[in-house]
C-alpha cells in the first residue's frame, strides 16, 4: 500500500525519480545480496534488474470481464498474464516452452497429449495445483453454462481431458488437432484456482491463479491493481529469469483520452500506456527519456474482405481489379504516419508458416484494373468517372462499426476510397453501431467488411475463411466456401504437410482477392527508459514479468 | 395547518406521498416501456453483441446464450417480463459484465455521486460568489466576471477537462492523473465539471438578484437602514433562489447523466463510462437500467425541488394542501 501512497504524490518537476531514493539502494544491496548468493550471472552486473516500484500503464481500452476463461479481450489477456499461468509457454520465435508442465508428449497423429505437471506450484490462495486442478479449468470451460467463447474455442474439438495420476494431464482428440499448445500458452487457457472457481458467485470482478502477480482489484471503468507474489518461483521456460518479479505492483490504469494518455506518459506519471497515437509517434520517438516498441501482431492483417455471393465482387475480376487499384504502401504510410507497415499478405509476417512469396505475387497495377474491369464489362462511362453495367454503377458499399474503427482506420479507408475511385469504383462508406453492423452482416447486405485476428497460429485462418463461420455464426465476410476442405485437414496434420497447405490457403486468398490486406496491426508501447526488461508473448503483448524500473 | 387535528393532517400528508408515489411509478413504467421499444427496434443480433467482436461462437452455443437469456421468447412476453422483474428491481444480467444490472450501476454510482456532488457544490458556492459580488454594480467586476461566464460557458467540458490536465497535472504535477480515490482525484474532474454550471447557475442568480433589488421592497429594507450585504443575502437572495433552485436541479439530473465526458477525459469509472460502453456493445439490460435510474433521479430531483420551493417562498405554502 505504501507504494500507492508514492504513486499519488506528486513528483518534483524535472526529476523522474519517483521512489524514494533509499528504496532503490535497498534494491540494489538486494541485487547484490542475490549475487552473493550465486544467483544468475546477469543479476551480478552493475546494471542488473533492480527491484521494487510501482509501473503504472496507461491504456486506450477497457475490458468488462477479467475473467479470460469467460471473455475474448484483449485487454482482459494483457492484464492477467500475469496473474494466470499456462500449461506450456509461447517465445517469441513461436517454440513452445515448460511452464506448468515441466514436459509434454503429442502422439503422432496429434490426437493424445500428455502434460506432467510441475510440483510445488500453488495458487495464490494456497491451493496446491495438481491435474484436478487443471481438468476442473478444462472442463469449466467445456461447460455450456460457463458461456465461454474464446477459451473454449481454442480447445477445439476436445473430447476427454483426464488425471491419470495427480502430476498428469491427458488431453484427447477423436480428429487430429493440432494448435492446441499454442492455445494452452494464451492466458485465455490459463489455469485458474479450482477451490476459488468453486466458490466464486461469479468470476467476472476476480482472477486467482498462480502467476508472479495477484489481481488486488479491478474496477470497471478505471483500471486493475496488480501485486507481487512474493513466493512465486517458477517461471515460463521463457523468461529471463525465474522467482519473484521484480516489480512491486503493476498498475493498469485506463485513460481512452490519447492525449491524457501521451500528457501522463511525458510527464513521468506513468511509466508506459498502448495505442501511440501515429501522429505522435515520432515526437515520442524524439523524446529523450521515451522510446516506443513495436511488436508486428501476428494473425489476420487488418483488411477488407470482399463478399464474393453477391453484387460486383461475385466476380472475380471485378474483386481482383480492386485489389490492383490500391497503392497500399502509400496509403498506410499517409494514414499511420509511417508508424505501421502495409500488408502483403493476409497473414501477418509474424504468424507460423507465412509465405513471402504469396507476398511478393499482387501489387499496385492500375493497368491490370482499368483491363479486369473492361473485361467484366464495367466499361468506364459517367462525369464522375465511376465505371457501369448495363445502367448499374459499380458502388461498392463498406459496411464498417464506427466503434469498431479509430479515427486512423478511417483516414485510410478514405484514401482506398479515392484510390480506387480512378479505376471507376464507387466506394462507399456506411457506418453503422455495433447492432446494425451484425444485422447488415447477417443478412448479407454489404459488399465488404473490416477485421483483423491476433493469433501465431494459422489455424486462424479457419474463423475468417471456413464456410462454417459465414456471418452470423463468424467473422467470414468474404462468404468463402472453397478452403473449406484445406482449412479442415490443415488443423491436424503433420508439421510438413500443415506448412504446405496454408501457403497453398495464403495464394488462394490472394489470388482469388477474397480479401485486401491493408496493414499489420502492431502493439505499439510507448514507454520510458526507465523502464528495462519489458518481454513479448508470441501474441505480440508486453509481458512485465521480467520488467524493472531503473531510480 | 395550526389547529387541525392531528389526524386529519396525517392522512392528508398520506395522501400526498402516496399521489407522489404514483407518479414516480408512472414516470418509471412509462420510461421503462419507451426504453424496451426504442431498444428492440434498433437493429442487430444480440447474441452476436453478446459474445463480443473477438469471440467465436457456434450454433449450439447461440442456442444455449438465446435461451439463457430469454431472447427466444415472444416480445409482450419478454416484455411482461422484463417490467415485472423491473417492479421488484431486477433489471437482469448485463451481458457485457455478466452480473446483475442493479451491482453493475451501485457500484458505478459510488464514484459518480462523489463527482457530481463535488461539483454541484462547488458550483453553486462559485455562482453565488460571483453572483452576490457583481451583482447590480456597473464597475469593472462585473464586466470581468460575466464575460468569464460568457467565455466559460461556450467551452465544451471536454476541452477544459483536457485544459486543466495539462496545466495542473503534466505541467505542475499538482494533481496526479494516477491518484486513483480520494480527494486528489476528484480535485480536477469536479472543477472541470462544476465551471460551465457555476456560469449559468451565476447568470440566472444575477438576473434574479438585479430584479429584486430593483423592486420597492429593496427601496424600503435600504431606508430602514440594513446594509448592502445583509439585503443581498436576507431579502434579495431569496427571490432570486427560486428560478436559480430549478435551474440548479436540472443541472444536477444532468450532471448525473453528463459525466460521461469529464469521465472519459479523466478515465474515472462511473455512471458515465458504463453508460457509454453499454451503447457502444448495447448491452441492453444494462441500458433499460440506466434509462431507468436516470428517469427515477429526475423525478426525485423534481419532488425535493417541490418542497424545496416552499421553503424558498412562503407564498407556496399557504396555497398548497
Amino acid at each position: 500500500m505504501t507504494n500507492l501512497r508514492d504513486d499519488a504524490s506528486p513528483p518534483a518537476p524535472g526529476r523522474p525519480l519517483r521512489r524514494p531514493a533509499i528504496l532503490g539502494r535497498l534494491g540494489m544491496l538486494a541485487a547484490a545480496a542475490v549475487c552473493l548468493l550465486g544467483a544468475a550471472a546477469r543479476d551480478c552486473r552493475a546494471d542488473g534488474p533492480v527491484p521494487g516500484g510501482t509501473l503504472t500503464v496507461g491504456l486506450a481500452s477497457d475490458t468488462a470481464i477479467i475473467d479470460p476463461s469467460i471473455t475474448g479481450s484483449s485487454i482482459t489477456a494483457l492484464i492477467t498474464r500475469h496473474v494466470v499461468d499456462s500449461l506450456v509457454g509461447q517465445a517469441e520465435d513461436k517454440s513452445f516452452t515448460p511452464w506448468l508442465a515441466e514436459r509434454w508428449e503429442v502422439n503422432a497423429d496429434n490426437t493424445v497429449y500428455t502434460f506432467h505437471l510441475r510440483r510445488g506450484v500453488t495458487f495464490s490462495d494456497g491451493t496446491r495445483l495438481d491435474a484436478e486442478a487443471v481438468t476442473f479449468n478444462i472442463n469449466r470451460i467445456l461447460d455450456p453454462k460457463t458461456t465461454s467463447s474464446y477459451a473454449k474455442s481454442l480447445l477445439g474439438p476436445l473430447d476427454t481431458v483426464t488425471a491419470p495420476d495427480p502430476d498428469t494431464v491427458v488431453f484427447r482428440y477423436t480428429q487430429p488437432f493440432v494448435p492446441l499448445l499454442q492455445g494452452l500458452s494464451l492466458p485465455y487457457l490459463g489455469i485458474q484456482s479450482p477451490t476459488y472457481l468453486r466458490d466464486a458467485r461469479s468470476t467476472t470482478n476476480t482472477v486467482v491463479g498462480s502467476g508472479p502477480f495477484i489481481l488486488e482489484r479491478y474496477v470497471k471503468g478505471s483500471g486493475s491493481h496488480l501485486v507481487r507474489r512474493k513466493d512465486y518461483a517458477w517461471g515460463p521456460g521463457f523468461a529471463a529469469h525465474t522467482g519473484p518479479a521484480y516489480l512491486d505492483a503493476i498498475a493498469f490504469r485506463y485513460l481512452p483520452e490519447a492525449a491524457v494518455r501521451l500528457g501522463a506518459l511525458t510527464s513521468g506519471q506513468i511509466q508506459a500506456i498502448d495505442e501511440v497515437p501515429p501522429a505522435n509517434f515520432r515526437a515520442v520517438q524524439a523524446d529523450p527519456r521515451l522510446r516506443v516498441v513495436t511488436r508486428e501482431n501476428p494473425g489476420v492483417n487488418w483488411s477488407l474482405f470482399l463478399n464474393t455471393s453477391r453484387g460486383p465482387f461475385a466476380d472475380i475480376r471485378v474483386r481482383q481489379a480492386f485489389q490492383s487499384a490500391i497503392d497500399i504502401p502509400a496509403l498506410v504510410k499517409v494514414a499511420f504516419f509511417g508508424s505501421l507497415k502495409p500488408a502483403d499478405n493476409i497473414l501477418g509476417p509474424a504468424t507460423l508458416h507465412y509465405d513471402p512469396a504469396v507476398a511478393r505475387s499482387w501489387g499496385f497495377d492500375p493497368q491490370r484494373a482499368a483491363r479486369l474491369l473492361d473485361e467484366a464489362g464495367w466499361t468506364r462511362t459517367g462525369p464522375e468517372g465511376i465505371r457501369t453495367k448495363a445502367g448499374a454503377r459499380l458502388a461498392i458499399r463498406l459496411v464498417y462499426d464506427t466503434a469498431f474503427w479509430g479515427a486512423d482506420n478511417l483516414t485510410l479507408v478514405q484514401a482506398v476510397q479515392y484510390a480506387v475511385k480512378k479505376a471507376g469504383f464507387d466506394l462507399q462508406l456506411d457506418p453503422v453501431d455495433a447492432g446494425g453492423f451484425t444485422a447488415r452482416t447477417a443478412a448479407n447486405d454489404y459488399d465488404s467488411a473490416s477485421i483483423y485476428y491476433v493469433r501465431p497460429e494459422p489455424d486462424i485462418l479457419r474463423t475468417v475463411f471456413h464456410s462454417a463461420y459465414i456471418p452470423p455464426n463468424g467473422a467470414n465476410f468474404s462468404r468463402v466456401t472453397a478452403l473449406d476442405a484445406a482449412l479442415t485437414q490443415a488443423v491436424g496434420a503433420p508439421d510438413a504437410v500443415r506448412g504446405g497447405l496454408y501457403r497453398q490457403i495464403q495464394a488462394e486468398i490472394i489470388g482469388s482477392a477474397y480479401a485486401v490486406p491493408l496493414y499489420v496491426p502492431a502493439f505499439q508501447l510507448g514507454a520510458s527508459k526507465r523502464l528495462n526488461g519489458i518481454s513479448w508473448t508470441a501474441n505480440a503483448k508486453p509481458s512485465f514479468y521480467d520488467a524493472w524500473l531503473a531510480p | 395547518m395550526p389547529g387541525s387535528p392531528r389526524s386529519r393532517t396525517a392522512l392528508a400528508g398520506l395522501a400526498v406521498a402516496l399521489q407522489r408515489l404514483g407518479v414516480i411509478l408512472s414516470v418509471l413504467w412509462a420510461a421503462a416501456t419507451i426504453a424496451f421499444v426504442a431498444i428492440k427496434a434498433i437493429p442487430g443480433d444480440p447474441v452476436a453483441i453478446l459474445t463480443g467482436g473477438e469471440n467465436i461462437v457456434d450454433a449450439a452455443e447461440r442456442a444455449a446464450l438465446v435461451a439463457r437469456y430469454g431472447l427466444d421468447q415472444p416480445l409482450a412476453v419478454q416484455y411482461a417480463r422484463y417490467v415485472a422483474h423491473a417492479l421488484a428491481g431486477d433489471f437482469g444480467q448485463s451481458y457485457q459484465y455478466r452480473l446483475p444490472v442493479i451491482t453493475v450501476i451501485a457500484e458505478a454510482a459510488g464514484p459518480t455521486l462523489q463527482l457530481a456532488g463535488a461539483a454541484m457544490v462547488l458550483a453553486l458556492g462559485l455562482g453565488l460568489a460571483s453572483a452576490l459580488v457583481s451583482a447590480g454594480r456597473r464597475g469593472w467586476l462585473r464586466g470581468v466576471l460575466s464575460g468569464l461566464e460568457l467565455a466559460v460557458l461556450s467551452t465544451p467540458v471536454y476541452w477544459f477537462g483536457l485544459l486543466l490536465l495539462v496545466l495542473f497535472s503534466f505541467t505542475l504535477g499538482w494533481f496526479p492523473i494516477i491518484g486513483g480515490e480520494g480527494i486528489p482525484a476528484l480535485v480536477l474532474p469536479a472543477v472541470a465539471l462544476s465551471l460551465p454550471l457555476a456560469a449559468l447557475l451565476a447568470q440566472v442568480l444575477r438576473d434574479g438578484l438585479e430584479e429584486a433589488l430593483a423592486q420597492p421592497f429593496a427601496l424600503t429594507i435600504r431606508m430602514r437602514g440594513v446594509g448592502e450585504a445583509a439585503l443581498r443575502l436576507r431579502h434579495a437572495l431569496r427571490h432570486a433562489a427560486l428560478a436559480a433552485s430549478t435551474l440548479a436541479g436540472t443541472l444536477f439530473a444532468g450532471v448525473l447523466g453528463g459525466s460521461i465526458l469529464t469521465e472519459t477525459v479523466f478515465g474515472r469509472s462511473g455512471i458515465g463510462q458504463i453508460t457509454i460502453q453499454a451503447i457502444r456493445t448495447r448491452d441492453m439490460p444494462l441500458l433499460l437500467g440506466l434509462m431507468m435510474l436516470s428517469a427515477l433521479a429526475s423525478v426525485l430531483i423534481n419532488l425535493s425541488l417541490d418542497t424545496l420551493y416552499r421553503r424558498i417562498d412562503p407564498r407556496l405554502r399557504r396555497t398548497a394542501p
